[in-house]
């Protein structure tokens, strides 16, 4: 039922904000990663849609 | 011609269980565990994330099965889009899985390489890195389409392989749950309360996966139809208006 | 010209892996120059290392053969030239090309290795207590190696850069092979009747043996769609 490595880092560090409030702060930084990557990743997909309009684009102005 | 693979009532049904999972994630009661303390609630944000990406690498080892059977370039299209986003996935759980690890096992990189899952999904995500770099290698797009599905079913069906084998060695102590004396899944959600809020989490991300894959298979369809038609003349291709 | 289908898989089998060594033998500079890495690289380690222990020992020794193996299998798609594979396929089936592939390189492969355990046990003493089963392991695990890099060669013959291509492909399958051998050679340096985990050493090598014969079927069922041009 123990994590005895977690144990030991906690009895030797200082209580920091990610560890007060229960640990609240650990699941908003998680949830926070995870919507910053899946923007970042949107954003790219986006671009590269925009690439293939201008191409069909540009084929229509020929 | 069906121009979206995912009906609508699929996206509905994915956004609604994203809020859902997302509400209860965060406001639903969670047992009192020490350590982990109200960090539990990982389970349904980061734990699941690797659920969603092992069911769409199933997914990308499924097309790419299918494609090798039936030479249709469409299959290997969406066995690629699917292995872009797990890759997508696979980054982020292991973003999310050091700040969660930091805070409970205490070490943010020793563990990358002793833990079997750890490892398993590290190679899981080597395997996708490399399958990218053979497609990029290989000029003629059938024959590139070939060799990493040849490619993706060899390594895959190994690392299934081995992720059944290495549990059962010692001296690969797992810090994950489940192993090495640490408490099974079970252990968490004694009261069942979480899985309510669990497998909807997983459904959540693999639908969001599956969305975001579909986009960029359309995406890849529409530039494979659009060089082909370039070749084929100019007035074949209806241009789209944006 | 006698057709694929008149003459039997073995004799075709048989027949180009004849070819493979005869090629083999033709070029003797090549072999010469994989025996003279091997040499090297295990002299290299012995004047690194003036004493090492037993788990340095077994890990080193593998990335020597992991490293021997990649490049002395690499060269055996990578090395034939597309015409010349037209003209193999033109005269025997796929089956009967890949399967003499792999006998080859097993042979190949054996000889490195247990010539490598010899110089290195020569070099720097033999620290197993269970010989045979170090053996079994090393025979087991350069199957393995020979298996894995057959097919990776295969694959990045097809493709531009290959060299590069062959560690990039090759690396994250082999990456647990390597942990799985050390962990089952390991149980070899202990005295009779050590486990590993809830394995004991004759189940360590039924994994390592079902391993390979997954390799090889993997290998044998995929490689027709390698050659569909």
């Amino acid at each position: 039922m123990f994590f005895p490595l977690g144990l030991l880092a906690q009895n030797g560090e200082a209580l920091s904000l990610m560890r007060s409030s229960g640990k609240i702060y650990v699941v908003v930084g998680v949830i926070l990663i995870i919507l910053a990557g899946l923007l970042i990743y949107l954003f790219s997909l986006d671009r590269k849609i925009n690439r293939m309009e201008r191409r069909l684009r540009d084929r229509e102005l020929r | 011609m069906a121009t979206n693979p995912l009906s609508g009532s699929l996206k509905l049904l994915t956004s609604v269980l994203l809020l859902y999972v997302f509400y209860q994630g965060l406001m639903g009661d969670v047992p009192t565990l020490p350590v982990l303390e109200e960090s539990i609630r990982n389970l349904y944000f980061h734990v699941s994330l690797w659920f969603a990406m092992i069911l769409m690498l199933l997914g990308s080892l499924g097309y790419s099965i299918a494609f090798l059977i039936s030479g249709k370039m469409d299959r290997d299209r969406k066995a690629s889009a699917l292995a872009a986003v797990s890759i997508v996935f696979g980054l982020l759980g292991f973003a999310t899985g050091m700040l969660w690890g930091n805070y409970t096992w205490g070490s943010l990189g020793a563990f990358l390489f002793a833990d079997p899952k750890t490892l398993g999904a590290m190679i899981g995500l080597l395997i996708y890195l490399a399958y990218f770099i053979l497609r990029s290698s290989v000029d003629d797009e059938e024959k590139a389409a070939r060799l990493s599905a040849v490619y993706s079913v060899f390594a895959y069906t190994l690392l299934i392989f081995f992720i059944f084998v290495f549990p059962r060695l010692s001296g690969v102590d797992s810090l994950h749950p489940g192993s090495g004396g640490n408490p099974g899944f079970s252990a968490y959600d004694l009261d069942n309360r979480m899985r309510t809020v669990f497998y909807p989490a997983v459904l959540a991300y693999t639908g969001l996966g599956v969305w975001i894959a579909s986009l960029r298979w359309r995406l890849a369809r529409l530039q494979d139809s659009y060089e082909e038609n370039v070749e084929n003349g100019p007035d074949l291709y209806p241009p789209e208006s944006p | 010209m006698p057709s694929p289908k008149r003459v039997g898989l073995g004799a075709q089998v048989w027949a180009l892996t004849l070819k493979e060594f005869r090629l083999e033998w033709r070029l003797k500079y090549a072999l010469g120059g994989i025996a003279l890495y091997l040499f090297a690289v295990i002299f290299l380690v012995s004047m690194t290392f003036e004493r090492m222990d037993d788990r340095t020992w077994v890990l080193l020794f593998w990335i020597v053969v992991l490293f021997t193996a990649a490049n002395a299998v690499a060269r055996s798609f990578v090395a034939e030239s597309a015409q010349r594979k037209l003209y193999y396929y033109s005269l025997a089936s796929a089956g009967a090309i890949m399967l003499s592939k792999i006998i080859y390189n097993f042979i190949l492969m054996m000889l490195l290795g247990f010539a490598g355990l010899a110089l290195f046990a020569g070099m720097m003493g033999f620290p197993a207590q269970q010989s045979g089963l170090f053996l079994a392991t090393l025979a087991l695990g350069g199957a393995g190696f020979s298996l894995v890099f057959t097919m990776v060669s295969a694959i990045a013959s097809g493709a531009a850069q290959q060299g590069t291509l062959m560690a990039i492909l090759g690396f994250p399958i082999l990456v647990p092979v390597i942990r799985l051998l050390s962990a089952v050679s390991m149980i070899s340096l202990q005295a009779q009747g050590a486990t590993l985990g809830d394995l004991n050493a004759t189940q360590a090598l039924l994994f390592l043996a079902g391993l390979d014969l997954m390799i090889l079927a993997l290998a044998m069922l995929l490689f027709p769609y390698l050659w569909r041009e």
